[in-house]
């Protein structure tokens, strides 16, 4: 082995051993609580929702733009952490053997690369030769191998330090988000355009706009964007819209087809339209529910 | 014991014993190396063919030669005067301890003249 490359390797293992940190032993003690209170956050314009409220055969939809307001209460208490660790001299200790051991393991095992032949150039003042490379090898990495011991010992028994440091430390205990600061939104609102509908816009007033079921033919009701901004469309407001689309699917034609001439197919699917219908109280529905049940009855 | 350890490695490290030739041809090709100091020529009249001479004088030229008229440990003993300051084979030694050695050591210099001590 040249001995460039040898000394390359010795010093990798030096570094890579001493660059390695025990991480400390942490533990973290809760102490008393010192005071609550309650923090608000304000994000400001978040979003626009819709609120829809239906008289057959129209619909109100009320756009407003929002704040989301954020509450949570926050708890501060003591918090107390006890960092243990090794004494300087007990890890240089510890890093000192494992250096020892690796390079001694790593000459034993690079001792087949070094020449058995005796340096018969010089004699000593005993009148021995120096000896053969790989006994030298050999030698030291037993030595290097045998230090590493008390290293570990010194390592292991060296002593230990604590620090321990008091702050004061704080947790989010409960948090609400809700919709605040409601005011009617202003400019164009679009619904959703089903599948080969033209785009369609109505300019809000006030924030509401007032569509009649002839109006709301071919679109989604259940997305709304307001300035090309997509609106929040909450569940009770789904509720009402998909209630007024089957109103419409149900009561949309005039006038409405006599029972008697329609497919039992027919009047089951607007019995169940007539049954989605209901909930907005819709007179014309019961009405036509109670037709069509006594068709299906007849039949 | 680290010490200890240390300098126990540091024995392990003795190579084989040297053969009595390359002993006694060691202490020849340091008392020749040039320039030689005056004591040599004083005391060994050797010429201007320091180690030829010597080695034919006393036999250590030859692969088979072992110390009979002078012990090995006497001249091993002797030879750390031409040591001291001069470690390596072809250091020159000091002129001072070549005239320590041919003081305190007369019957290596017996031995080198080519008689029984």
């Amino acid at each position: 082995m040249k001995p460039s490359l040898c000394r390359a390797l010795v010093t990798l293992v030096i570094l890579a051993v001493g660059c390695a940190t025990t991480p400390p032993k942490v533990e973290v003690i809760r102490g008393p609580t010192i005071r609550e209170k309650q923090r608000e956050n304000v994000e400001a314009n978040a979003g626009t929702v819709v609120e829809a409220r239906a008289s057959w055969p129209e619909v109100e939809l009320a756009f407003s733009r929002f704040d989301l307001c954020t509450q949570e209460n926050v708890r501060f208490f003591i918090r107390e952490t006890l960092i243990g660790e090794d004494s300087p001299v007990a890890q240089a200790a510890t890093k000192l053997g494992w250096t020892e051991l690796l390079v001694g393991a790593g000459l034993f095992v690079a001792q087949g690369l070094f020449s058995t032949v005796p340096d018969t150039s010089r004699i000593d003042s005993s009148g021995h030769y120096v000896a053969a490379p790989r006994q030298q090898v050999r030698v030291w990495s037993f030595t290097l191998m045998g230090l590493a011991v008390p290293s570990f010992v010194v390592g292991a028994f060296g002593g230990e330090g604590q620090v321990r440091r008091i702050e004061k430390a704080s947790e989010v205990t409960g948090r609400t988000v809700s919709r605040c600061h409601l005011e009617p939104a202003s400019g164009w609102a679009e619904p959703g355009n089903a599948e080969g509908a033209p785009p369609t816009r109505w300019e809000l007033g006030d924030g509401k706009l007032v569509l009649s079921a002839s109006e709301l033919g071919g679109f989604d009701l259940e997305k709304w964007t307001v300035e090309g901004r997509q609106a929040t469309v909450p569940e009770e407001t789904l509720a009402v819209l998909r209630a007024f689309a089957a109103c419409r699917a149900l009561l949309g034609q005039s006038p409405l087809a006599e029972p008697g001439k329609l497919e039992t197919a027919r009047i089951q699917e607007e019995l169940v339209l007539a049954e989605r219908c209901l909930p907005l109280g819709v007179g014309e529905a019961a009405l036509r529910k109670a037709a069509l049940e006594s068709e299906l009855e007849g039949r | 014991m680290a010490a200890a350890w240390l300098a126990m490695a540091s024995e392990s490290c003795v190579g084989p014993a040297a053969p009595d030739a390359a002993v006694c041809r060691d202490v020849v090709h340091r008392l020749c190396l040039s320039p030689r100091c005056p004591s040599v020529e004083e005391q060994l009249s050797v010429g201007d063919e320091c180690e030829d001479v010597l080695l034919g004088r006393t036999g250590c030229g030859d692969d088979s030669f072992t110390f009979e008229t002078i012990a090995r440990d006497r001249v091993l003993e002797c030879r750390l005067f031409l040591l001291r300051g001069a470690p390596g084979s072809d250091d020159r030694p000091q002129c001072l301890f070549v005239d320590d050695l041919f003081t305190a050591c007369e019957d290596l210099t017996l031995f080198l003249k080519g008689s029984p001590p």
